[in-house]
């Protein structure tokens, strides 16, 4: 990896992070529902559009975790720690989802990339909150069920039911974003093509 | 405090982990107390940082819980004051690892995290902590500059379009110049660095009074508390 690579990284990283600070607290304070998907979508398009301009594999996750370890500084208080695993997990699911597609940009690669990293959203309080936090997996699993649930107008008591709603509505978001991603990736592209140096 | 050279600072945050964690009450608070104002000495601006409500209502929160939580009446000072021992820790530990962060420049980021195999992480995480707020600042202005020219107004959504292709060809461009400074300046990724400025004489007493206090405390607190 090159010094621009690793400064355009950088900074991505840190745009990500400022997103996280002044957005996410202020959508944070408004009781935006569903705002890590909506957090994760910002995110990951930023880092999309840095792995299209870069095209070198790893830009991705490289950006998801500088924006991560940015989190340490966001005097965010005890959420801090969930919400620095969920960038990481997503930026490598969002990898992954990239290099299914051998890092070609390109509309499919992006939608993939995008709805891996933002159907995480459904695992990560049962994974994280559940497992590593302590706070048990039923437990973690039945508020956020009820809490989403909630929101789409279904009863927390089919489980099931719940759970393909929330993952059938993130697999949208997820392709919609992704397109999205695409289209403001090619646009910043042809802005930012100027001759590099050899660096 | 303000000629402390990273590695230094470091030691203190080490010193600060170490008596914040291991102590309770009233040595706990000589700890903190102890951190933050080294901090005070230097940066001002880190440590009022902690009055983001953010901060605050972490604090409010996890010293309501111990209250409701712990303790044999419910609710109960003990609890309460278990809950303002976190606030302390978590405050102290946060206020020293910021004020390493934003003294630290990405050379010397590169060089710490070189030693652990990871150069490029710590060189990239020092461009970006000194990008915040650079790109906070950009971000705003753009966001102010489209508003003001009624970019929201109609097309909500090519509006924020636009923001974003702004935004992020601002931050590109922002990373080639610093790029560009950085390869003038010789730096290249798998050159090993060198270490920072030494410690010298009131770096080396700073350190070794930071490390004394914080095993005092420790020592006292398993010995009296």
């Amino acid at each position: 990896m090159n010094v621009r690579t690793v400064v355009r990284i950088a900074t991505l990283g840190a745009l990500w992070g400022v997103i996280e600070m002044t957005l996410g607290a202020a959508m944070h304070a408004a009781h935006v529902p569903f705002l890590g998907t909506w957090l994760t979508a910002i995110g990951i398009c930023i880092a999309l559009v840095g792995a299209h301009i870069t095209k070198k594999p790893g830009t991705v996750l490289g950006i998801a975790v500088i924006a991560a370890l940015l989190k340490l500084f966001s005097f965010g208080g005890g959420a801090i720690l969930s919400a620095m695993i969920a960038i990481t997990i997503e930026g490598a699911l969002a990898e992954l989802g990239l290099r299914m597609f051998r890092y070609k940009g390109s509309a499919a690669s992006f939608a993939t990339a995008m709805t891996l990293a933002i159907v995480w959203d459904v695992a990560h309080p049962v994974l994280v909150g559940g497992l590593l936090m302590g706070r048990g997996v039923g437990a973690s699993y039945q508020r956020f069920l009820g809490r989403e649930g909630k929101i789409l107008g279904l009863d927390p008591s089919w489980v099931l039911a719940v759970v393909a709603a929330l993952v059938a509505f993130r697999i949208v978001i997820g392709i919609v974003s992704g397109l999205i991603a695409w289209s403001i990736a090619r646009a910043v592209a042809g802005r930012t093509q100027a001759p590099s140096s050899p660096s | 405090m303000t000629s402390l050279p990273t590695s230094a600072r470091l030691h203190l945050l080490g010193a600060t982990t170490l008596g914040a964690l291991l102590s309770t009450g009233p040595f706990l608070a000589v700890a903190v107390g102890a951190a933050v104002g080294v901090v005070w000495l230097d940066r001002r601006d880190v440590v009022v940082a902690l009055a983001r409500p953010t901060f605050l209502v972490f604090a409010l929160l996890t010293v309501l819980l111990g209250a409701f939580l712990f303790g044999a009446s419910v609710p109960s000072m003990e609890g309460a004051g278990l809950g303002l021992e976190i606030v302390g820790r978590a405050a102290a530990i946060l206020v020293v690892a910021r004020w390493v962060a934003l003294g630290a420049t990405p050379f010397e980021f590169a060089y710490l995290f070189g030693r652990l195999g990871m150069r490029w992480v710590g060189f990239a995480l020092g461009i970006a902590i000194n990008a915040l707020p650079v790109l906070e600042r950009s971000t705003r202005r753009t966001w102010d500059a489209m508003r003001m020219r009624g970019g929201f107004r109609r097309q909500r959504w090519r509006g924020l379009r636009l923001l974003a292709i702004a935004t992020l060809t601002n931050a590109l461009l922002q990373a080639d110049a610093q790029a560009d400074a950085a390869t003038a300046r010789g730096f290249r990724i798998d050159y090993p660095g060198e270490p920072g400025a030494p410690w010298g004489r009131r770096g080396f007493l700073v350190v070794v009074g930071g490390w004394g206090l914080a095993v005092a405390l420790v020592a006292a607190d398993l010995t009296l508390g």
